[in-house]
């Protein structure tokens, strides 16, 4: 079910009120939560003529994934005393590393074989070929089952963190299964731990003024977001670019990847806002997922602020135990490498993603060499390491365009030197300033992540090849007129004003314009400063009466309802 | 003492810091977990949300608001549809069947996409009948060539592509010597050379590759790209574009578009994938680079490069406005060419064509981008003129792909008319030679939760088949093909994506999938045209003169071979 849709209204009011009602009785409101949860995820939103009903063992992957961590973490814990001491110590340590293997095997082998499974057929066929085979690769009928990539990590959390002796297991399978389908996070998170949500559910559950007003305001400004600034720009300029990259210029392509960087943002945040101010409202508190991703200075800081659950997931539970940064600089290197590129191929698995990945575990390692390199040299030994640095990227950055994207010789030419003169000016680039050092580094960040993201949105490599093209072509054609139009804008434009007037002129304008200044409003709101909208804005949302709130949602909902033909799946589903 | 002590630099990013010791997490119950709510806050969340609701019941008691009810009855969609079930919507057989063909059409597509199309071959050429082999019959298609997977939608009135089908016989048994071209014009349904591009692969591979076809001086539209033609523009050619009707004497050559220059204006075209240039250099023969171009009293010249080195120089002085082509024979390469305005007047040209000298397929892509049907009729185009362009290509078969800019307005009659009257522009250019049209593709509209095909579309479909047929043409239904009412929403939705978002145009995939299913169809009409001619005369095998014909009147100097010495 998604969130902006009818459905989840006709949905959420009555859990809600049920969640309150029985709030006396402890078990009954958990078993109507979870069997909401259950309902939740099964419900599909319109439209009515896309596929078939949700797979019911869609769930029964949901519950193998509950039963198999409850058990595994209960075996674990039992014989966590015996691996401490005693002759059957060594013993006793093996079997509970076997049943942590167990689960772990078990959870990443569904995700493996549903999310990745189809991959790994046709890489092996692609080297094959490329070694001289000649083999088409088979193509599996996998669903990928939605939400596994995220409740697979959650229900992990708890079971690692058992075997570390950071948690003691969840006496109540109940609880354990509620935390696991907890229907706001459910299928596109935030990834929530155990050690952070299982400890609310022994505490008395608490409606409180504060809950509400950071709920409503949380669910709004997220609606907002995800519809407006996500499904919208995306239905009426992004796809549309996209889909056929060779059809738009340079600019026009430009322009797409801008504002498919604010669209994901505005999708991925929205939603988050939302289940935070959904499960706020149900009195639990679940942990942020962004901080406003784009401001970074760096791309190891936008990786702090940017899905924050899963980098921080992934940083807690893989970079750190393999030895994080306190190895060799070579280890130090290996692992920050491979956390990123596993942070990359999380969300798809496709070569795009292996580009995507691997360009952003490359920028990490040259963001930490960066920050850590000595800046007592001279000004030429600077110069020429720089230099020599830069035509190093360069010329990995023209191989990569040449060979791999197969882009015209000339194309492939030029965007190595883009991508030299790119790591030259990062690198040159002083590390700490005023204000204007600041907005260097944020807008150097920026455009790397909207650059990379080719690799992130394109549907296929050719078509990844085919924006790139485009984009080094620079045709200088600029933007046809129509672009940005918003047709039934302009309609209703036509219709509510009086001819030759400037408020038709100024309507016509704005309507022609207006996938543009949404794109350019959007960006805006990303770089405003944090205290306008969650301090701000939102204290001037909580001084409204009740009765404002109720008709400014429904205002929205209206503003929702007609904006798009549908609700829109959230990109991360597809993850 | 901890005072003084400064806290220690926040880490910058996600992997600078070092892993935090917390206590362990103990899971035991705090009391009695008995719920509470604020009165303050149940105030607030339950007047808040009354509110919200009575604003959705005033939408189904007030008639002025009924435009905003978040349901209707009637819409085909009730709330948890899918786990209520859809028979309760009474679509359960339809949503199965949709479903599957869904499925087949994305299995279709992961096909075209991911199997490669089978390498281009050679075919090499026989000599022509002597006469006393004029006896000779029409094999049996070998069963390897028959059309494994019958399409279901077929080419309608394939009858009148005996005479293009008679050629690919020969060309198929290896008695024709040098390329059979076909001409396929379009609106952007064409752009990018998706479509056209699709099907010369497929018939290329089963056929031979004689090359790429006809290719502009400049973009008409940046969706004018050929897939396998790198293309440089550069100087200034001045255009002019068939659709700004911006020609008074409306010659605007085979492609729609001419350019003209005093000096200047230069583009440069260097054809083939990457790598496959070098294995036509490997396998010898010769290449054929010819440039359109209008001749006139004041006419300037056109200087052509070959790998940097002088061809020729083109003078399109001559006493009277006309046209012309120079053809230049080439031993067959990855070669660069290059075509330039070099003075002695303004030079006006129309395009450039590029094919290898062997038996095989040219299928030209013209995509006028934006042109309404009319825009390729004698409303807008000298008719003698369009007529002379059509016989020097010397093409075989006429493919129209038109429509998708009249849906707007659409009126049956206008249409039928503009039609028509393109349809005998392009019969009278060569009477004898075949011509197909293609239905525009599904066009989309937004509906409630639904993507339906615009309303207009099945109209203009069935028009375009009687006036097609009337007119002595094939027909291919590609609105059927796709799947028909509704199918561009279901192509929008596939995986990989076939539709584009602006649900009037298909993406990379859909091009492919489409070439796909034209292919089958026109292959499997020839092989029931072989099917019916097994053991009937052969038809002469055409001279090299009739194959490439030469018109005196557009061929200035008929042939220019170049020997490997710069000019």
């Amino acid at each position: 079910m998604l969130f902006a849709s009818f459905d989840f209204l006709l949905f959420f009011l009555p859990v809600l009120g049920a969640w309150w009602a029985l709030r006396r009785r402890p078990w009954a409101r958990t078993a109507v939560v979870l069997a909401a949860s259950y309902f939740f995820y099964m419900a599909s939103s319109r439209p009515v003529d896309g596929s078939l009903p949700t797979p019911w063992y869609f769930a029964g992957l949901l519950a193998f994934s509950t039963v198999l961590d409850y058990v595994c973490s209960a075996r674990i814990h039992r014989l966590a005393g015996g691996a401490e001491e005693g002759a059957g110590a060594g013993r006793t340590a093996r079997r509970r590393n076997l049943w942590l293997t167990a689960s772990v095997v078990g959870n990443l082998s569904l995700l493996g074989y549903f999310k990745y499974t189809n991959f790994f057929l046709e890489a092996f066929t692609d080297v094959a070929n490329g070694l001289g085979a000649s083999w088409v690769a088979p193509h599996l009928e996998l669903m990928l089952p939605i939400g596994i990539s995220f409740y697979t990590f959650q229900s992990l959390s708890y079971t690692i963190d058992v075997w570390r002796g950071k948690l003691t297991p969840e006496p109540s399978f109940l609880k354990f299964a509620f935390f696991v389908v907890f229907f706001p996070q459910l299928v596109a998170g935030p990834i929530v731990r155990a050690s952070e949500f299982l400890p609310q559910m022994h505490v008395r559950p608490r409606l409180r003024l504060e809950d509400v007003n950071e709920g409503l305001f949380r669910i709004f400004k997220g609606l907002f977001k995800k519809v407006v600034l996500g499904d919208w720009l995306a239905v009426a300029f992004t796809d549309v670019v996209f889909d056929t990259p060779g059809s738009y210029t340079s600019w026009e392509n430009m322009l797409a990847l801008y504002g498919f960087t604010l669209q994901i943002y505005a999708d991925f945040s929205g939603y988050s806002d939302i289940a935070i101010g959904v499960a706020r409202l149900l009195g639990f508190k679940i942990p942020e997922n962004f901080d406003r991703p784009y401001q970074a200075r760096s791309l190891g800081e936008f990786w702090r602020r940017w899905h924050m659950t899963l980098s921080t997931w992934l940083r807690d539970y893989l970079f750190f135990p393999l030895g994080g940064s306190r190895g060799s600089a070579a280890r130090t290197y290996f692992n920050l490498w491979l956390t990123m590129f596993l942070v990359g191929m999380w969300h798809g698995a496709s070569w795009n993603f292996v580009i995507y990945s691997n360009i952003h575990g490359l920028a990490m390692l040259f963001n930490r060499w960066n920050r850590l390199r000595s800046r007592e040299r001279g000004m030429l030994a600077t110069l020429l390491q720089l230099t020599a640095l830069a035509a190093l990227a360069g010329f990995t950055m023209y191989l990569f365009a040449e060979h791999v994207l197969a882009l015209e010789h000339d194309l492939a030419v030029r965007g190595g030197a883009l991508g030299g003169a790119f790591t030259w000016i990062c690198a040159a680039f002083p590390v700490t300033g005023g204000r204007l050092n600041h907005v260097g580094h944020v807008v150097l960040t920026f455009h790397f992540t909207v650059l990379s993201r080719v690799f992130f949105r394109a549907e296929t490599l050719e078509s990844a090849r085919e924006m790139c093209a485009q984009v080094l072509r620079w045709d200088g054609r600029g933007v046809r007129p129509d672009l940005f139009k918003v047709q039934w804008m302009e309609e209703w434009v036509m219709v509510a004003t009086a001819p030759a007037t400037s408020l038709r002129e100024a309507g016509v304008w704005v309507s022609q314009q207006g996938m543009l200044l949404l794109l350019v409003f959007g960006t805006f709101w990303h770089f405003t400063p944090r205290e306008w909208v969650d301090v701000r804005l939102r204290r001037w949302m909580l001084a409204l009466p009740a009765p404002v709130i109720g008709v400014a949602y429904a205002a929205l909902a209206v503003v929702l309802m007609n904006l798009l033909t549908g609700p829109r799946a959230n990109i991360y589903f597809a993850f | 003492m901890s005072s003084s002590t400064p806290p220690p630099p926040r880490p910058e990013g996600l992997l600078d810091g070092v892993a935090e010791v917390a206590d362990a997490v103990s899971l035991e119950d705090a009391g009695a977990l008995v719920g509470e709510v604020e009165p303050a806050a149940a105030r607030r969340l339950g007047v808040s949300v009354l509110t919200m609701l009575s604003c959705i019941m005033l939408t189904y008691f007030v008639p002025a608001f009924q435009w905003a009810q978040p349901w209707r009855e009637g819409e085909g969609y009730v709330p948890f549809w899918n786990l209520i079930g859809r028979e309760f919507m009474g679509q359960g057989a339809q949503a199965v069947e949709r479903e599957e063909a869904q499925r087949e059409l994305e299995a279709l597509a992961r096909a075209a996409a991911e199997e490669p199309v089978a390498p281009r071959v050679r075919v090499e050429a026989t000599p022509p009948l002597e006469q006393e082999e004029a006896q000779a019959r029409y094999p049996a298609l070998a069963s390897a060539d028959a059309v494994r997977d019958a399409p279901k939608v077929g080419v309608e009135g394939a009858s009148t592509l005996e005479p293009f089908f008679e050629q690919l016989t020969l060309l198929d048994i290896g008695r024709r010597s040098t390329p059979l071209r076909v001409s396929h014009w379009g609106d952007s349904v064409l752009g990018n050379d998706g479509i056209t591009g699709a099907i010369r692969d497929r018939l290329q591979a089963r056929f031979g590759d004689a090359g790429h076809g006809f290719h502009l001086l400049a973009q008409n539209n940046p969706s004018y790209r050929h897939r396998g033609v790198s293309v440089d523009y550069k100087g200034e050619w001045r255009s002019c574009y068939v659709i700004n009707k911006c020609k008074a004497d409306r010659r605007y050559g085979f492609g729609g578009l001419t350019v003209w220059s005093s000096g200047g204006g230069e583009t440069r075209f260097r054809f083939g994938e990457p790598g496959e240039g070098e294995a036509l250099q490997d396998a010898g023969g010769e290449d054929r680079f010819e440039v359109w171009y209008a001749t006139a009293p004041k006419g300037g010249d056109l200087r052509v490069k070959m790998d940097r080195e002088v061809l020729g120089v083109i003078s399109t002085r001559a006493e009277t406005d006309g046209e012309a082509r120079e053809v230049y024979t080439v031993p067959a390469g990855p070669h660069e060419y290059g075509v330039r305005a070099v003075g002695g007047g303004s030079a006006r040209a129309f395009g450039v064509v590029l094919e290898h000298e062997r038996p095989g397929i040219v299928w030209d892509g013209v995509a006028l981008i934006g042109a309404f049907t009319s825009r390729f009729s004698p409303k807008y185009f000298d008719v003698e003129h369009f007529r002379r362009q059509f016989r020097m290509r010397g093409t075989e078969l006429s493919v129209l792909m038109f429509g998708g800019n009249d849906l707007n307005g659409f009126n049956a009659d206008r249409y039928r008319g503009t039609l028509r009257a393109t349809l005998e522009m392009v019969r009278s250019a060569d009477p004898v030679k075949s011509c197909l049209v293609i239905s525009i593709i599904d066009h989309g509209e937004r509906k409630g939760a639904r993507i339906v095909s615009r309303p207009q579309v099945a109209s203009m479909v069935e028009l375009q088949r009687s006036e097609a047929l009337t007119a002595g043409c094939a027909f291919f239904d590609a609105y059927a093909a796709m799947g028909g009412e509704g199918s561009m929403g279901r192509w929008n939705r596939s995986s990989p994506r076939l539709g584009s978002g602006d649900l009037a145009h298909l993406t990379h995939h859909g091009h492919q999938v489409l070439g796909e299913l034209f292919t089958r169809a026109l292959l499997a009409a020839y092989a029931e045209f072989r099917g019916e001619r097994v053991g009937a005369a052969l038809p002469l095998s055409p001279s090299a003169e009739e194959e490439a014909p030469v018109d005196p009147a557009v061929d200035a100097s008929p042939s220019t071979r170049f020997d490997g010495e710069p000019r």
